[in-house]
């Protein structure tokens, strides 16, 4: 029982470096939203050159695991351009750059959802497009797609745990330091488990009951 | 800055294992997270409670580990604990099962769904037994409607694969940093890398694409 006393004591240490957890996912979800939204455009537009440009830029980026993402972005993009950035940069840039597709597949499944008739309405009452999407189609689509966001959110947050190989010190960053010296890789691991566990399970309750009173009642 | 492929293409040997060593780890893996999934399906719908708590608790469990902290787990945490000390193909090819399994429990769940209650209905009053049943009439459809998910779980088998470059085996992304730490050709080596990987994918994705609508058109006919 003894060894679980140890990463008893580094807990608080482990629990601070979820900062970095949490501070990577939100500020990559924010991103990838408002650059989904360009992808997203691109794909809506009237030219078939732009539109294969955000198909291509989808499937590219959804082709590799953030393992490698990272790694390209930090050792890759920073040897190439002598940009010397810092890990959480990194990680961010990397993480947005692989969601930014997914979150884009997000908007177009929910655009989907969206009546043809109420773009004809708009469309009959002559308004512009901006404003047929800014009081129109966004707003119902963003409602639709909030508790697919807030999934992608649960995915962003497992995915974080691989920036510890750049050297943030994030929760398993913490966890693996500390194991690596007392050789108590199995409880650190385990704790770390446990709290994703527990993280995820919360939220994923929290999605599914959005979904249930955000669903449009007919 | 001047880029210099040629280290790239004497060493493409490595590249082209390390791309085999990729795809064999997400079948393998693969193939065992199938197994393990089907087991974890028929526990979530059994008509004992314990047997569906158990099979509930593993799901949630195994959606809430990031595969980065499961892979570190087996392959360091198994070993300091008990001495289980697997080796790296061992370790990564668990991992993907374990990730996958909790996919294929709720895809053979979806797919079990979508079968009529009237044909195990009509397979009782032919008076077959619940196996027979399973056997001849709901698992030759199933297996149709399951297919085109699995797949796209194969694919993300395939993504998670690249992980084993953390427990040192000379996959893609280990062979990459192999090179950008010996040729100091950081960039060159993970470009290179990369672009083998998305075309990979862009192939097993066609796949997918091809399989599926062959199983459409078989529907409609």
């Amino acid at each position: 029982m003894n060894s679980w006393y140890v990463v008893l004591n580094h807990l608080p240490d482990m629990l601070y470096g979820l900062r970095y957890t949490f501070l990577i996912a939100i500020v990559s979800l924010a991103l990838s939203m408002v650059f989904g939204g360009l992808v997203i455009s691109l794909l809506r537009s009237k030219s078939a050159a732009i539109r294969a440009m955000g198909f291509l830029y989808i499937q590219v980026f959804r082709s590799l695991s953030p393992y490698v993402y990272v790694l390209l972005v930090y050792f890759a993009l920073a040897g190439a351009t002598g940009w010397k950035m810092d890990p959480i940069t990194a990680a961010i840039i990397s993480l947005t750059l692989l969601n930014t597709a997914y979150v884009a597949e997000i908007y177009r499944s929910v655009l989907l959802t969206i009546d043809s008739g109420q773009w004809e309405a708009a469309a009959a009452m002559g308004l512009s497009p901006w404003k047929t999407n800014s009081i129109i189609i966004w707003p119902q689509a963003l409602r639709t797609a909030i508790p697919l966001l807030l999934n992608q959110f649960i995915v962003i947050l497992k995915d974080s745990a691989i920036v510890g190989v750049i050297g943030v010190k994030d929760i398993l960053y913490v966890a693996n330091a500390q194991a690596s010296i007392t050789y108590k890789q199995f409880e650190y691991l385990t704790a770390v488990g446990v709290i994703f566990i527990l993280i995820v399970f919360v939220l994923s309750r929290l999605s599914m009951s959005l979904e249930q009173r955000l669903a449009w009642k007919h | 800055m001047n880029l210099d492929f040629s280290i790239i293409l004497t060493q493409w040997p490595r590249f082209l294992w390390g791309l085999g060593y990729d795809l064999y780890f997400a079948f393998a893996g693969f193939a065992l997270g199938c197994v393990i999934g089907f087991i974890s399906y028929l526990g979530s719908a059994s008509r004992s409670k314990i047997a569906r708590a158990v099979s509930y608790t593993y799901v949630q469990i195994v959606r809430g580990l990031p595969m980065y902290l499961l892979l570190l787990w087996i392959y360091f945490g198994l070993a300091t604990k008990f001495g289980l000390a697997l080796t790296g193909p061992q370790a990564i090819i668990i991992a993907i099962a374990i990730m996958s399994s909790a996919f294929a429990s709720e895809i053979f769940r979806t797919g079990y769904n979508s079968i009529d209650v009237g044909q195990i209905e009509a397979g009782k009053a032919l008076g077959l037994s619940d196996l027979r049943i399973n056997r001849t009439i709901l698992f030759p459809q199933v297996i149709r409607v399951v297919i085109p998910p699995l797949l796209n779980v194969f694919v993300i088998c395939f993504k998670a694969a690249t992980y084993a470059a953390v427990v040192a085996v000379p996959e893609l992304v280990f062979t990459a940093q192999d090179i950008s730490l010996n040729q100091y050709r950081p960039f060159e080596a993970y470009i290179s890398v990369a672009v083998l990987l998305i075309a990979t994918m862009l192939v097993l994705s066609l796949l997918v694409k091809v399989v599926e609508d062959r199983l459409n058109d078989g529907k409609g006919a």
